[in-house]
């Protein structure tokens, strides 16, 4: 089973958390946000073959939600930090 | 509150199907004996056993500066995520950089609570009384180590997971705050957790516990054993 | 009366049977005499008995093969316990041991009769034979399965006590023999906490039952052992690696699961068997299963035996043989050279010995009568007429697999040595280690010394030690790249007899041929289409041999071949162990005990026991209506903001408006994600200036808890915290017109309208325990929401039903409240929403404040609300008034052609008790679904029927009930 670094609880196993994707920023919904640009912020997935950044929650321990960087062959992670932490 | 014992821990119809003998501990029903305690107390030096330690009041505080307001209100010394403290019947544990759990002896909740308001000053610090959300079993023995890998995939070897330090973690597909509290010389960890899948968690502990001839103890060999570390 | 263990040998050193003590056994239903410390193979072989079992498929006898737990021969039935391993299994006094599929007995086997096989089992014969007629598949399946099965699982057997247990440690060393244990010491030296797994009953591998070695080594290498900083874990299989040094591991009934920062694969050697004719025949042994029968349990393997070798072990066998005082009618070496130092006593005991001779087929009908040999040129090919040696044992001792199979599955890549014969993994992943014979050695000093620096390794790659020096790693390859090759690869030619690639399922060199020729010439799909590799031995025992002939037939290396993937388990599993113990989180309220008592069904909501009713849910429903009900809603989501920052953040969360709400109110909210698409919905009160009191569905609290915290956590959190209050408070709904008179019994606040009115919030002494206290009402009716803490749940709840005595009160339950809440036309997020509902369709648009800077969902509703939603959520009624379309039907649109279109669905549905009529609510095409009383067409159970759109509560509309 994968192992996961949690910046507050340290490596745990995969199963402890939940996994939500890959980190996108959201833009904020005003009027001068197109169609297009909404549309690519809820439905379009870069698929990255690397490193991505991606959003984890630690379920079954601290409860705190993370950002991973972890490349998406070899499952190796990066790091791993708090919201804006980086 | 009512003059009687009102409040009730999710265990207690084990406890009473078990044919336990019951006392009262600030308006809590609870296990004062099982097998006896002579029994209880020699399965909790020689194997593992199972307490019921749910009517300890505990309290959750959240906010950035939640460090500086507890070292005002306690004498605190600084501490790392998951490391804790005694202080005066209470037990301090440090869950996120913004997070600590307290637990205190029953009754005790609401002047704790006071007692951390006062020093917010201003900051947003919440302290909440989670006592009645909460299940808490203390497992005690030689062999509570083991019966916790059996439930349980954090390492438990002493230098993992020394005693006074605490993790949050997976129980049997269950979340559970787990704090090591040695007794007597023995492994012991408390089991906090919902108070909804507490009955749960109890039999699978059972059931795990059973090559160790797992048992319940009351409170009274509780606290025999609590003097033996005295 | 003649002796009932005609090959137990005198004592042998190193024996592990307590020939003081007997235990007797039944086997085929006739009753065996064995030691303590005896398997039933051993003891069944001491017994003379050569037959074990029949063949998957042609039911031919088969014996004793492998002595190892790889093979399939050996199998029997223990109990009602199928496939067990009798070369592993202790014999226990009284245990009943069957042969399996055999019929109508071991002796006799029906199905070998006739050819049968041939004809009609070539190779691929489930793809030929069966396919057509496809629907008689199922018919020839069943019968196929009683042929082809192995044993037979007992339904009646109850639940075994399985479980689990995690380990954890530094280096995680795989196999327990001279090299292994020269990794694990070498590792703890260094500092490592080590886990040490073998299969074995007891540590040493080879050294336990090879005389090789003297018996000094191995308790010298055992007692460092237990003076090291090791777990042992002995009769442990490993299953399988994964991701992250992640090892499955079995030991009887429990399932280890380990993780280690390093990995030492010390797993050893597989002996294999050769090609030849009747290469299956009972009485054909691999050397290895010769010298555990010897050296562990004092049993001879026959009378007169033939080795066949083309290295040092079958030498080292045959001497043993001649020790032990065992007939050897001849020992036949591929090789010319006689080195061995055993050569001289065999000569001097007058032992026929054949160079540059090879097997070429057996002969015997149950079991072996006589080997046929054969001179052999520089190619390996037959010269001249073979020669025929009476004997009725074979021991063939001609080949050894390095046992890769986990380092496979962990990421090895393998590589065939020519110049070896066998296979090695290049490069092995980091962290990961492979020594000892599973890395080429093969003397016992190079073994040990390759564990050693495997050892090393593992630890210097966890910064315990330094790694040794190049110069003794050079050294050491050098030594092994001297060693001996240790086996053959030669396959003699054919001779018009059967001769197995794989025993498991029956696979013969020909089917091989016929398979490539067909055209199936990759090895993936030679494996599927000829099934080879696919039984009990998972490839051990065939594996390296269809390689071999593969690339031979298709004039390729077998390099290029290539091998099929290697999957966990290596090792064949029960289920039942990776089941475990049964750990399915129940969640139960603080009254669960007396809803049961009150013999209430209960139901599964989320990992949740709720009462779905008490018995008679229309009675509960009328209940509500007249009088007044209690109903246990504990698992409602409780969550509680504190802080200035909180109306900031339910601007956003929510789609409603919040900052304006007074203290002490309450309002319905919903949540949408950004696509505009509904969450979770509930009330939020304002219980003071700067906290707020929320609800969620109860189904949906844990997700919606996440979801919040998201938000909070990446953002949104500024000067507001978030507090999961859902366990903390019990909840209970009193509801129904006498529900005032009823609490007013337990609590001095003023119940009045005027001072408790309809969306408001109190904390209040119920009974003597401090609640907030909600007047919502999703029935309809008068309703007080009581929430009180947990502990103290069953003493306001038993308060309430006593209190409410006099006024008929009752419990109701989930099934009632659902009719309740239909007949309100209020929708439920989850039962009546999907993934695609969004406010404005679901009938919500009023909470929907669009002019809000930003909330969640608001960039997807601006653009929905352009053209409006495609899909309206509505109620409706049945034209007749009876019929209850069940929930989750299509609604149809009925097409000139007569086909009919799907154009909606039913979401809910019920009979009203209160109105007498069938009422639910459907998501219809706007165009219809905005018109009241516009009929549409359901399709139920081949009928259409009609029903009417309905707009609004059908019970009450003005909502005078709930606010009287």
């Amino acid at each position: 089973m994968l192992v996961v670094p949690c910046p507050n609880c340290g490596p745990r196993n995969a199963s402890e958390f939940r996994y939500a994707g890959e980190y996108r920023p959201r833009p904020h919904p005003s009027q001068d946000v197109t169609d297009d640009e909404w549309a690519t912020y809820l439905y379009t997935r870069s698929n990255t073959l690397g490193v991505h950044t991606e959003w984890w929650f630690h379920t079954s321990g601290c409860g705190l939600w993370f950002l991973a960087e972890r490349h998406t062959k070899t499952n190796a992670f990066v790091k791993s930090y708090l919201w804006g932490a980086t | 509150m009512p003059e009687s014992s009102i409040k009730l821990s999710p265990l207690h119809e084990i406890a009473r199907d078990l044919e336990a003998t019951f006392t009262d501990v600030d308006h809590w029903r609870m296990p004062e004996r099982f097998a006896g305690v002579e029994i209880e107390t020699t399965s909790a030096t020689t194997g593992v056993v199972l307490f019921d330690e749910t009517a300890k009041g505990r309290i959750q505080v959240e906010g950035d500066a939640s460090d500086t307001v507890l070292t005002s209100a306690f004498t605190l010394p600084n501490l790392e995520v998951g490391a804790g403290t005694h202080h005066d019947g209470t037990n301090v544990v440090r869950l996120r950089q913004d997070l600590f759990y307290l637990s205190v002896p029953p009754g005790a909740e609401a002047e704790t609570i006071e007692k951390v308001r006062a020093q917010a000053n201003g900051s947003l610090v919440t302290a909440t009384d989670i006592t009645d959300g909460r299940t808490a079993i203390r497992v005690i023995g030689p062999d509570a180590p083991t019966l916790m890998s059996k439930v349980c995939g954090l390492d438990f070897s002493e230098p993992s997971f020394p005693d006074g330090h605490a993790r949050q973690s997976s129980v049997a597909r269950t979340n559970q705050l787990i704090i090591r509290n040695d007794l007597g010389g023995n492994p012991a960890y408390s089991l906090v957790g919902s108070r909804s899948l507490g009955a749960y968690l109890w039999s699978v502990l059972m059931e795990a516990g059973a090559e160790w001839d797992i048992r319940p103890i009351g409170r009274s060999a509780h606290h025999e054993l609590e003097k033996s570390t005295t | 009366m003649s002796d009932p263990t005609p090959t137990r040998l005198p004592e042998r050193p190193g024996e592990i049977i307590d020939r003081t003590r007997q235990v007797s056994f039944t086997f085929n239903g006739e009753i065996y005499p064995a030691h303590p410390g005896d398997t039933i193979a051993s003891a069944l072989s001491a017994a003379g008995v050569r037959t074990f079992s029949r063949s998957f498929k042609y039911h031919r006898p088969r014996g004793l093969l492998c002595g190892a737990g790889h093979c399939p021969n050996c199998l029997v039935q223990v109990g009602d316990e199928p496939n067990v391993r009798s070369c592993q299994r202790a014999v226990e006094q009284d245990m009943d041991v069957n042969p399996q599929n055999a019929w109508p007995s071991l002796d006799q086997d029906v199905m070998s009769l006739a050819g049968l096989g041939d004809r009609f089992m070539p190779v691929g014969f489930y793809y030929k034979t069966f396919m057509k007629p496809s629907q008689l598949w199922p018919h020839y399946e069943q019968a196929l399965r009683n042929a082809a099965g192995l044993g037979v699982v007992d339904q009646g057997t109850p639940w075994g006590a399985y479980d689990k247990q995690y380990l954890h440690g530094d280096v995680a060393v795989i196999g327990g023999g001279p090299s292994g244990i020269s990794a694990a010491l070498e590792a703890a030296e260094a500092g490592a906490n080590v886990l040490l797994f073998d299969n074995g009953p007891q540590l040493g591998g080879h050294l336990r039952w090879r005389s090789d070695s003297d018996d000094t080594s191995r308790k010298d290498l055992l007692e460092k052992v237990q003076s090291a900083r090791i777990e042992v874990y002995t009769d442990t299989d490993v299953l399988g690696w994964y991701q992250d040094n992640w090892l499955a591991a079995v030991r009887g009934d429990r399932l280890f699961k380990a993780r280690a920062k390093a990995i030492v694969f010390a797993t050893g050697t597989i002996e294999v068997p050769t090609l030849f004719d009747n290469n299956d025949l009972p009485g054909i042994l691999l050397g290895s299963a010769v010298q555990r029968l010897l050296n562990l349990y004092g049993v001879a393997p026959g009378r007169r035996v033939v080795v066949v070798t083309a290295n040092r072990h079958g030498w080292d066998l045959a001497a043993d043989l001649l020790a032990a005082g065992v007939e050897l009618a001849a020992i036949v070496d591929e090789r010319r050279t006689r080195d061995h130092p055993a050569s001289v006593d065999l000569a001097a005991a007058g032992v026929p010995i054949y160079n540059g001779s090879a097997l070429t087929g057996a002969r015997g009908r149950k079991a072996v009568s006589a080997a046929v040999i054969s001179e052999i040129d520089d190619s390996g090919n037959p010269i001249g007429p073979g020669r025929v040696l009476s004997c009725d044992t074979i021991a063939l001792s001609t080949g050894w697999e390095p046992a890769l199979d986990l380092l496979y599955t962990a990421g090895g890549k393998s590589v065939y040595q020519e110049n070896r014969a066998e296979m090695s993994v290049d490069p092995v992943p980091d962290g990961l280690y492979v020594a000892g014979s599973a890395n080429g050695a093969d003397l016992l000093q190079a073994r040990v010394e390759d564990g050693r620096v495997a050892g090393r390794l593992a630890a210097a790659h966890l910064e315990l030690t330094e790694p040794p020096p190049q110069q003794e790693l050079d050294k050491l390859a050098l030594e092994l790249s001297k060693e001996e090759r240790r086996t053959s690869d030669r396959i003699s030619a054919p001779d018009g007899k059967k001769r197995f690639v794989c025993f498991c399922e029956d696979v013969t060199d020909v089917d091989v041929d016929t398979a490539i020729a067909e055209g199936y010439d990759s090895v993936e799909l030679l494996k599927r289409y000829s099934t080879i590799s696919m039984g009990p031995c998972q490839g051990k025992m065939c594996s390296v041999n269809a390689l071999r002939l593969c690339s031979r037939i298709k004039g390729q290396s077998v390099q290029e071949t290539g091998r099929t993937t290697s999957r966990p388990p290596t090792t064949p599993v029960y289920l039942g162990v990776l089941a475990g113990q049964n750990m399915e989180p129940v969640q139960v309220s603080s009254i669960h005990d007396w809803h049961l008592d009150r013999g209430a069904s209960m139901m599964v909501a989320g990992l949740w026991l709720r009462p779905e009713h008490y018995g008679d849910a229309t009675a509960e429903v009328n209940n509500v209506r007249n009088r007044v009900g209690l109903i246990d809603v504990s698992p409602l989501g409780k969550f509680q903001l504190t802080g200035p920052g909180a109306p900031d953040l339910l601007e956003r969360l929510y789609i409603n408006q919040w900052r304006n709400l007074r203290k002490g109110r309450v309002r319905y909210g919903v949540m949408c994600n950004d696509e505009g698409v509904v969450l979770d919905d509930g009330v939020c009160a304002r219980v003071d200036d700067d906290t707020w009191y929320l609800s969620t569905t109860s189904t949906g609290a844990g997700t919606a808890f996440q979801w919040i915290q998201w938000w909070l956590q990446s953002g949104w959190g500024g000067n507001v915290h978030l507090t999961d209050m859902t366990e903390i408070y019990s909840a209970f709904n009193l509801a129904g017109p006498h529900s005032r008179e009823v609490l007013r019994k337990l609590t001095k606040r003023d119940l009045g309208n005027k001072a408790f009115p309809y969306m408001r919030i109190r904390r209040t002494r119920v009974a003597g325990v401090s609640c907030r206290v909600w007047r919502i009402g999703f029935t309809g009716e008068l309703s007080y929401e009581i929430h009180v803490p947990s502990s103290a749940g069953l003493h306001v709840w038993e308060a309430l039903m006593e209190a409410g005595g006099e006024f008929g009160i009752a419990p109701f339950g989930v099934e009632a409240q659902r009719v309740l809440r239909l007949e309100k036309g209020h929708l439920i997020v989850g039962q009546d929403t999907d993934a695609m509902s969004d406010p404005l369709g679901a009938d919500m648009a009023w909470a929907v404040k669009l002019e809000k800077p930003d909330f969640l969902g608001k960039r997807s509703l601006e653009r929905i609300s352009v053209d409006g939603p495609h899909q309206r959520l509505v109620g409706f009624e049945m034209t007749r008034k009876h019929i209850v379309p069940e929930e989750g039907l299509q609604i149809v649109k009925p097409q000139e052609n007569g086909k009919l279109n799907i154009i909606g669905w039913i979401s809910s549905s019920r009979f009203s008790p209160t109105l007498k009529k069938s009422i639910g609510l459907c998501w219809l095409p706007s165009d219809i679904g905005s018109e009241p009383g516009a009929t549409f067409t359901i399709y139920q159970d081949g009928r259409l029927e009609e029903a009417r759109v309905h707009h609004g509560p059908f019970f009450d509309p003005g909502g005078e009930r709930l606010k009287s």
